[in-house]
C-alpha cells in the first residue's frame, strides 16, 4: 500500500458513482450548432473528460481495493446513511500502534477485519472520554455494516488463534458498557446497542461464538447477556432464560437476603425477568425453583417490582392462557392451575425463609393479579373449614377443590396473613380490594342468575343468593383478618371504585392484556375459565348454608349491600319480581342508582358514607320522616335473606 | 416580421435553452457529493478543485450563451425597427 491516508463513506462513495455515470450521459447529451455556443460545448467536453478519465478511474479504484464496495456494486446495497469516514477516526483514536499501515488507499476485507480484530482487545472503555466512546461506537457500526454485507465468515477466520481474546474482550467490554448505560451514559448505551448489534452478526456466522455468550451469560455476563436479548430468538430462548434467572437467583450476597448484582446486572436482569414475564409456561417453571420463588417474595432482593409482578401475573394465570391458535384442555387447565395453587402454598408459608422478610410489592401484586382466577376452587373448602372449626380456626387447613381434586392449600391464617402483607403495598391493596369487590359483585349476579330458576317463595330465592355470595363474605373477612395480623389499617385498602365493579369476565380479560398484550403467542383460554366458574355455582348450590360467626370487615358490610343493589339494578324487571321487587317502581331504582353510584365514585371516606347513607335510605322500611315506606320495605327484606344465607350477619371478633 | 430578425430571435431562444440546460447538469451539483463527508484524501482533494473550476467555467460558458442570446435579440430588434419603419415610409404615413 502506498498512498495517503483515505477515509470515506462507502454509501456515500457509491451514491457518488451512481451520480457521476449520471453526469457523464447527461453532458453527452449537451450538443449545438450555434457558433455562439462553441465555447460553452468546449467547457462541457473538458468537464466530461475530467469525470470519466480522472473521477470516475478514482473511485473505481477505491472501490477496487475495499471488499465492500467491489461487493456492493456487485449487488443492491442498503444505503443506511451512516457516516462510514468514522471508521478512520476511529481507528486514529484507538491507538493503532505498529499494525497500522501508514499509507492507507482503500483498504481490502483482509486488511480491515485485520484493523478490527486488532481493536477488539479487553479494554476499559470506562476511561473513554465522548470522543473515544464516539470513535468506538464508529468502529463498532463499521463492523456491523461491513459484516452485513460481506459475511462473517471471513472474519471468523481472522480471529482464528485470536479467538480466546476477542470473546472474553466482547463480553467484558459489553459488561462495562452495561453497567455504565444502567447508570444514565447514554453514549455508552448507544456504543452498547452498535457493539450489540455486530457481535449479532457475528454470532449468526459462528456457531461457537453464540455457544460462548451463552454460557458468559448463564454464568453471569450482563454484557453477553444483552447481547443475546438483543435478539428475538435468543430472548425467548427458555432454556437459556431460565437458566440465567436460575443462576442470578443463587448469587444471593454475604447479608443473606439481597442479590449480589452491580447495576447492570440488575438491569440486565430485569430484562431477563421481562422476558420471562411475557411467557406464562415459562413464568410458572420459574415460579416452580424454590430459591427463585422465596427470592422473588422478599422484598429487598433487589429485583425490580414491575418485572417480578410479571413473572408471578403470567405464571400464575398460565391455567388462563394458552399458544394463540391452539386449545387447552380442562384437565391440562386444572393439572395447571394446581401447579398454581402450589406456588400459593408455598407463599403462604409461615416457615419459609421469605417470610421472615416483608413481601415484595411485585410479588404481593403479581399474587393480587391472579387471586381471582383461584378463588373459586379456594372459597368452598374455606367455608366448609371454618363452618366446622373449633377454637383456633387460624390453625386448621384449607383445601381448594379443582376437578375432583382436593389440594391442599394452607391454614385459614396463613391465607390471611399473605393477604394482609398483600396489602401492605398501595397497589397491591387496590388490587386486592377491586378483586374482592368484584368477586361479591360477581357471586351475587351468578346466585341471582340462578336463583331465578328455583321454586319456593323470593325469600328462598335471596336466601340462595346469599350463599352463592358466601365465598365472597369469606374472603372479605380473610383480608380483614390478614390487615389485623399485620397490623395494618383499613386506610391501606384504596378502593378503586370503578375498578371494583368489575366482574370476573372484565378481570380475565384484564389479565390477558397483561400477559398476552405482551406477547402475541398467548391467548385467553376460555373453556376452562368457563368451567371453573360453573362448577363453582354447582357446589354452592348443593352445599349447606355456611354458619359464620365472626366479626364484621370494617366497610365491607355497605359494600356487600351496594353490590347487592348493583346486581338488581343489572337484572331484569322479571329476575326483579322473582325476588319479591316487583313492585319496586322504576323511581325508587333511579334513585338507588343514584345513590349506589355516588356510593361507588365516592372521592373518600366521608362521601361514601353520605352516600351509604342515602342508600340506607332508599332501603328501609320507613322513610326519613318515619312513614312507611312499601317499596324500601321490600328491597329490606331481599337484603335481609341475601345477608343472612351469606355469613355476613353473624360474625363476632376472633379471639 | 423581419425574415433574419425571426431568425436571429429562434438562435437567441437554442442558446438560452443550452444555457439552462447546463445549469442544470447533474455534474452542476456533483460537488454537494463529492465533499469530505463522502471521501477525503489528497487525490480527491484535488479532483474536488477542479470539478468546482469545471463548474464555475460552464456557469460562465452559461452566462455568456445568455450575453450572445441577448445581442442576436437586440440584433433582431433593430431589425424589425428598420423594417417598420420601410413599411411606413412605403405607406406614405407618418414614420
Amino acid at each position: 500500500m502506498s498512498g495517503t491516508f483515505v477515509r470515506y463513506d462507502l454509501g456515500c462513495v457509491i451514491t457518488l458513482r451512481g451520480l457521476l455515470l449520471d453526469a457523464i450521459v447527461g453532458l453527452d447529451a449537451i450538443t449545438s450548432s450555434e457558433s455562439e455556443a462553441a465555447p460553452a460545448i468546449a467547457g462541457v467536453r473538458q468537464t466530461r473528460l475530467l469525470l470519466e478519465t480522472e473521477y470516475l478511474p478514482a473511485v473505481d479504484e477505491l472501490s477496487l481495493s475495499d471488499a465492500l464496495l467491489r461487493t456492493a456494486f456487485g449487488v443492491e446495497l442498503p444505503l443506511g446513511g451512516l457516516a462510514g469516514f468514522l471508521l478512520g477516526d476511529a481507528l486514529a483514536f484507538l491507538d493503532l500502534g505498529t499494525t497500522t499501515p501508514t499509507g492507507l488507499e482503500g483498504w481490502t476485507d483482509d486488511e480491515v477485519l485485520e484493523h478490527f480484530r486488532y481493536q477488539m482487545v479487553e479494554r476499559d472503555v470506562s476511561t473513554f472520554d465522548a470522543d473515544s466512546m464516539a470513535a468506538f461506537e464508529g468502529l463498532y457500526r463499521e463492523l456491523e455494516r461491513r459484516l452485513t454485507l460481506i459475511g462473517g465468515a471471513a472474519f471468523a477466520e481472522q480471529l482464528g488463534e485470536h479467538v480466546d481474546a476477542v470473546r472474553p474482550a466482547i463480553a467484558g467490554v459489553a459488561d462495562q458498557l452495561t453497567n455504565m448505560a444502567s447508570q444514565g451514559d447514554t453514549a455508552a448505551a448507544g456504543a452498547l446497542a452498535t457493539m450489540t448489534n455486530a457481535a449479532l452478526i457475528l454470532t449468526d456466522r459462528d456457531g461457537d461464538l453464540q455457544a460462548w455468550l451463552k454460557d458468559q451469560a448463564i454464568k453471569g455476563s450482563c454484557g453477553a447477556t444483552q447481547i443475546l436479548l438483543a435478539d428475538s430468538g435468543h430472548a425467548t430462548d427458555a432454556d437459556l432464560l431460565l437458566a440465567i434467572a436460575t443462576t442470578t437467583f443463587a448469587r444471593v450476597d454475604n447479608t443473606g437476603s439481597a442479590l449480589s448484582m452491580t447495576e447492570g446486572e440488575a438491569a440486565t436482569f430485569t430484562n431477563v425477568l421481562n422476558q420471562i414475564g411475557i411467557d406464562p409456561d415459562t413464568a410458572a417453571v420459574l415460579l416452580a425453583d424454590e430459591t427463585a420463588l422465596a427470592t422473588m417474595l422478599r422484598e429487598g432482593a433487589g429485583l425490580n417490582d414491575d418485572a417480578v409482578e410479571g413473572v408471578f401475573t403470567a405464571g400464575l394465570a398460565r391455567p388462563l392462557l394458552q399458544r394463540r391458535g391452539e386449545t387447552k384442555s380442562l384437565e391440562q387447565a386444572n393439572a395447571e392451575l394446581i401447579e398454581g395453587w402450589q406456588v400459593w402454598s408455598r407463599s403462604f408459608d409461615h416457615d419459609a425463609p421469605a417470610f421472615f422478610q416483608r413481601l415484595d410489592p411485585g410479588a404481593g401484586r403479581g399474587l393480587a393479579n391472579s387471586l381471582y382466577l383461584y378463588l373459586p376452587s379456594l372459597s368452598s373448602g374455606l367455608i366448609s373449614e371454618n363452618r366446622t372449626g373449633g377454637e383456633r380456626p387460624t390453625e386448621q387447613s384449607v383445601f381448594a377443590l379443582v376437578g375432583d381434586e382436593h389440594v391442599e392449600v394452607a391454614t385459614w391464617g396463613e391465607i390471611g396473613v399473605l393477604l394482609g402483607r398483600m396489602t401492605l403495598d398501595d397497589e397491591g391493596a387496590a388490587t386486592l380490594r377491586s378483586t374482592a369487590d368484584a368477586f361479591t359483585m360477581m357471586q351475587l349476579s351468578t346466585g341471582m342468575k340462578a336463583a331465578t330458576t328455583l321454586p319456593g317463595d323470593a325469600g328462598a330465592r335471596n336466601s340462595q343468593i346469599g350463599r352463592v355470595a358466601a365465598p365472597a363474605v369469606e374472603l372479605n373477612h380473610l383480608l380483614y383478618v390478614g390487615i389485623g395480623l399485620e397490623e395494618d389499617t383499613a386506610q391501606r385498602r384504596h378502593a378503586e371504585a370503578q375498578a371494583s365493579r368489575k366482574l370476573i369476565a372484565d378481570m380475565i380479560v384484564s389479565t390477558a392484556k397483561k400477559v398476552a398484550l405482551k406477547n402475541p403467542l398467548v391467548d385467553v383460554a376460555t373453556t376452562p375459565a368457563q368451567e371453573w366458574f360453573d362448577a363453582q355455582l354447582d357446589d354452592w348450590m348443593t352445599s349447606a348454608p355456611p354458619e359464620l360467626s365472626r366479626e364484621l370487615p370494617l366497610d365491607y358490610p355497605s359494600a356487600f349491600r351496594a353490590s347487592f343493589l348493583q346486581t338488581i339494578l343489572d337484572a331484569d324487571p322479571g329476575t326483579r319480581s322473582l325476588i319479591g321487587l316487583g313492585a319496586v317502581s322504576a323511581r325508587r331504582w333511579a334513585d338507588i342508582r343514584a345513590a349506589t353510584e355516588d356510593y361507588w365514585d365516592a372521592p373518600g371516606a366521608d362521601a361514601r358514607r353520605l352516600a351509604n347513607q342515602r342508600i340506607e335510605q332508599l332501603t328501609n322500611d320507613s322513610d326519613e320522616h318515619g312513614d312507611a315506606d312499601e317499596e324500601g320495605r321490600a328491597i329490606a327484606q331481599a337484603y335481609h335473606d341475601v345477608r343472612s344465607s351469606s355469613g355476613l350477619t353473624s360474625w363476632r371478633p376472633l379471639d | 416580421m423581419d425574415p433574419e430578425a425571426r431568425q436571429l430571435r429562434l438562435r437567441a431562444a437554442e442558446l438560452r435553452r443550452l444555457a439552462d440546460a447546463i445549469e442544470a447538469l447533474t455534474v452542476m451539483r456533483l460537488d454537494q457529493h463529492a465533499g469530505e463527508s463522502t471521501v477525503q484524501s489528497p487525490r480527491f482533494d484535488d479532483l474536488l478543485d477542479r470539478l468546482r473550476r469545471s463548474q464555475h467555467d460552464l456557469y460562465s460558458r452559461a452566462d455568456e450563451l445568455r450575453s450572445s442570446a441577448f445581442h442576436l435579440e437586440l440584433r433582431a430588434d433593430e431589425l424589425d425597427a428598420a423594417a417598420m419603419r420601410e413599411a411606413a415610409l412605403a405607406a406614405g404615413g407618418p414614420v
